[in-house]
């Protein structure tokens, strides 16, 4: 078995995003700021006349340098249960095959409350390595 | 027979006449002679029992059958209308309820009530023999002087139960005789014969010279009909059926006269939806219109024209989308009847102002709020009859309901001339409870004291009632209020009176606002919650027991720092500050912008569920006409 992902950069490590929760990828633009929010939640943006809640994905997963760069974008994304948010990236490569065999599932580590944010490391077809992230724990509270 | 098309017709109209059951019902308990009261009801009941035996709901049927036998014996004088038969009969149309809305969700009527037939079955064994007065009848269909005593025969005809036109074979009977003969009168009444309002055997009687066998064949040779019976006794059960033809004077108020049409909610929001998204454009067209194509004359006068039009249109959809309050308040009369029954106490409700619209998506969420308000006012409010008349009041208590509009917004007052609420027993179980200190509520106003009700997990009934649940729970009608864009006031005099006003915006979606900067950022104010703007001095504003405070009008009003409280580290060292003035029930307030931007229509959006919104702070996003978003202040939740 195997499935596609968006492969994204964050601060020069690479990551991936089950496709089937990505809605579609578009420019990145200044959001909103919105007093009070979470600090990962960095405001709202104008999506085709839709307001659109965007996080900095760095931040949410514990990545400490958050400058924006001309390659970012906003990953628009719709979980199972919820409403559409944004992932702020640096850059999106592509779309990538992944096989479910070639997925190492992290052991539990319960130390780090970060880990919940990854399902495992997978490998890509080039042979590198990406951290698949864990959308709807990123989403979640 | 195939009925599942006619299932949503049958569901609807059952609903009808089931909501207008109550409301006769409740006018015959306050006036039980009222004849063409009764008659409404008989009728009603009749054709609730026509329907749910034409749809095979066997259960309905049966129910409203006795309903019917017992509204005959009330509309024959031969049973009394008492508080416990009306329970009964309330209770009654609960279970019609039930049955309707078991078939709208799926299809059955659902388990017979067996207990209230019963229950109907003794009312009917033990009513008063009252006896029937031998009047002349009521009124009659035709407007011929002959009584019934002149017709030579009575003819009674049974039409076949099967037959789905009875009421055609019906007239086309009567129609032959006419032709031969005089129908001095009918049983059921003509026009009820005519639209069907009949099982499936009428009576006529008849006046004629020719043979009566000829008539007799004639009337056999009509299709459908099984039996046909003709007595010249015409003494016979006359009086009884003369008591019982009674006329509508009115025309049949089966089909409403007015014209209006059903249309399914899901086409309004679409509707609201393409409109609202005009405006968006619209808004974007101006500013690009003003900024870039401003030499364009042509362009110019298009655009403008443009905005008339959608403006026009904006306003005839969020008409359409209005609806007044009574499609909620009508059931509660009933529910105030319900819970004086329940309580044991004397409580009058009435209802001034149900014709003011609101928004239909407000009004499905304001129903709740305002009904728990009503529990709280007949559980908490009224006192008990002997209470009431030791305190020299009228021992029945009055609950009032009114709906007005006023600035723009729709108010609704829930007042009662109960117990009101005593500030001080509030303030003493908030500090129990931990909630303020005593030196706190030293600088509260009675006001102040009295809206810590709205704390969750406040009560301050001491006991658990069945009605109202804990006391209170009036956080929670604060809550659903405010998500709406609302407030709610509360003003009581204790011993007196208490009256709750609900503030609601008219309209959701669409607002005027006032787009501000405060440091480098964008906000909009709506315009309803802005009272006047006022330039003033910074060194007018004063620290008044620690809280800045400025001057307005002939009083002090309390400033908010508008960049403190969105934490803006911009700060403005300007010497005149813009000052917003908002008022909220009888306080005025003062909010600090920095800049005054622009007048603007925006669509109201929703803001994300991940964006924690507990202060409130925040009613909504918009998009501006430069295609940025901004948030829109509630003002309310910043003091």
């Amino acid at each position: 078995m195997e499935n596609q992902y968006v492969v994204i950069y964050l601060d020069g490590g690479l990551f991936a995003l089950d496709i089937g929760k990505v809605e579609s990828v578009v420019k990145y633009t200044k959001p909103n700021r919105v007093p009070f929010a979470k600090d990962y939640i960095k405001g709202l943006i104008n999506l085709r006349g839709e307001i659109l809640p965007v996080m900095s994905l760095k931040t949410r997963i514990g990545i400490k340098n958050v400058d924006e760069s001309n390659d970012s974008r906003i990953i628009v994304i719709k979980p199972e249960n919820g409403e559409q948010i944004g992932f702020i990236c640096d850059k999106v490569l592509g779309v990538e095959i992944i096989k479910d065999d070639d997925i190492d599932k992290l052991a539990v580590d319960t130390s780090n409350e970060n880990a919940r944010f990854f399902h495992g490391i997978g490998k890509l077809q080039n042979e590198n390595l990406v951290s698949i992230l864990n959308i709807e724990n990123i989403v979640k509270d | 027979m195939n009925t599942d098309k006619y299932v949503d017709i049958f569901i609807s109209e059952a609903q009808e006449n089931i909501d207008n059951l109550n409301e006769h019902l409740l006018k015959l308990e306050k006036e039980p002679k009222d004849s063409s009261c009764i008659a409404e009801i008989f009728r009603i009941a009749h054709s609730l029992k026509g329907m749910s035996a034409t749809m095979e709901f066997n259960e309905m049927q049966k129910l409203t059958h006795k309903m019917e036998d017992v509204f005959s014996e009330i509309r024959a004088d031969k049973m009394q209308v008492t508080s416990k038969l009306m329970d009964v009969l309330f209770l009654c149309l609960d279970a019609l309820m039930t049955f309707v809305n078991n078939i709208a969700d799926n299809g059955k009527e659902g388990p017979g009530r067996g207990d209230l037939i019963e229950k109907l079955d003794e009312v009917l064994s033990v009513k008063n023999e009252i006896k029937v007065e031998s009047n002349p009848p009521i009124s009659l269909v035709s407007n011929e002087e002959t009584s019934i005593n002149d017709a030579k025969y009575r003819i009674d005809i049974e039409i076949d139960s099967n037959c789905m036109l009875k009421g055609a074979r019906a007239f086309l009977i009567i129609k032959k005789l006419k032709k031969r003969g005089e129908v001095v009168n009918t049983e059921p009444s003509e026009e009820d014969l005519e639209n069907d309002n009949f099982e499936h055997t009428f009576s006529i009687f008849y006046k004629t010279e020719n043979d009566i066998a000829g008539i007799e064949k004639i009337i056999k040779k009509v299709s459908e009909v099984t039996k046909v019976e003709i007595s010249d006794d015409v003494n016979n059960k006359v009086n009884e059926s003369n008591q019982e033809v009674v006329k509508e004077v009115k025309h049949d108020k089966t089909f409403k006269t007015d014209r209006t049409v059903k249309v399914d909610i899901s086409k309004l929001d679409n509707l609201m939806n393409m409109v609202s998204e005009l405006v968006i454009t619209r808004n974007r067209l101006l500013t690009m219109s003003n900024d870039k194509y401003k030499e364009d004359r042509g362009l110019i006068e298009e655009v403008e024209y443009l905005d008339r039009v959608s403006q026009g249109l904006y306003e005839s959809v969020m008409n359409v989308r209005m609806m007044p309050i009574q499609l909620i308040t009508h059931k509660f009369p009933r529910m105030v009847r319900d819970l004086s029954r329940k309580l044991d106490k004397k409580i009058e409700y009435s209802s001034i102002g149900e014709d003011t619209e609101l928004d239909r998506t407000v009004l499905d969420e304001i129903g709740e709020p305002i009904m728990h308000l009503l529990r709280n006012s007949a559980d908490h409010g009224i006192e008990s009859e002997e209470e009431r008349i030791n305190a020299g009041k009228d021992p029945v208590g009055h609950i009032t309901l009114t709906a007005y509009e006023k600035e723009g917004r729709v108010v609704i007052s829930v007042m009662d001339d109960g117990y009101g609420i005593d500030a001080n027993k509030v303030k003493e179980k908030a500090i129990k409870k931990g909630l303020i200190t005593r030196e706190q509520s030293e600088f509260m106003t009675q006001t102040e004291l009295i809206e810590l009700l709205y704390m969750p997990g406040f009560s301050t009934s001491d006991k658990i009632s069945e009605v109202s649940g804990r006391g209170v729970g009036l956080d929670v009608v604060k809550t659903k209020i405010e998500s709406l864009g609302g407030s709610i006031e509360v003003k009581s005099e204790f011993g007196k009176y208490s009256r709750f006003d609900i503030h609601l915006p008219v309209t959701l979606a669409i607002t005027q606002a006032l787009l501000i900067g405060v440091g480098n950022e964008k906000y909009a104010v709506p315009i309803g919650d802005i009272q006047t703007i006022e330039d003033v001095n910074r060194a007018d504003v004063k620290k008044v027991q620690k809280r800045d405070m400025m001057p307005f009008n002939d009083m002090i009003i309390p400033i908010i720092w508008l960049d403190e409280v969105l934490g803006i580290k911009n700060k403005n060292n300007a010497e005149n500050l813009i000052v917003l003035i908002a008022k909220r029930g009888d306080r005025y307030v003062g909010v600090v912008v920095d800049d005054l931007l622009d007048n603007q229509e925006l669509v109201v959006k929703q803001i994300s569920e991940y964006i924690e919104n507990t202060k409130k702070m925040f009613s909504g996003a918009t998009i501006l006409g430069d295609g940025k978003v901004a948030l829109i202040l509630n003002i309310d939740a910043l003091y």
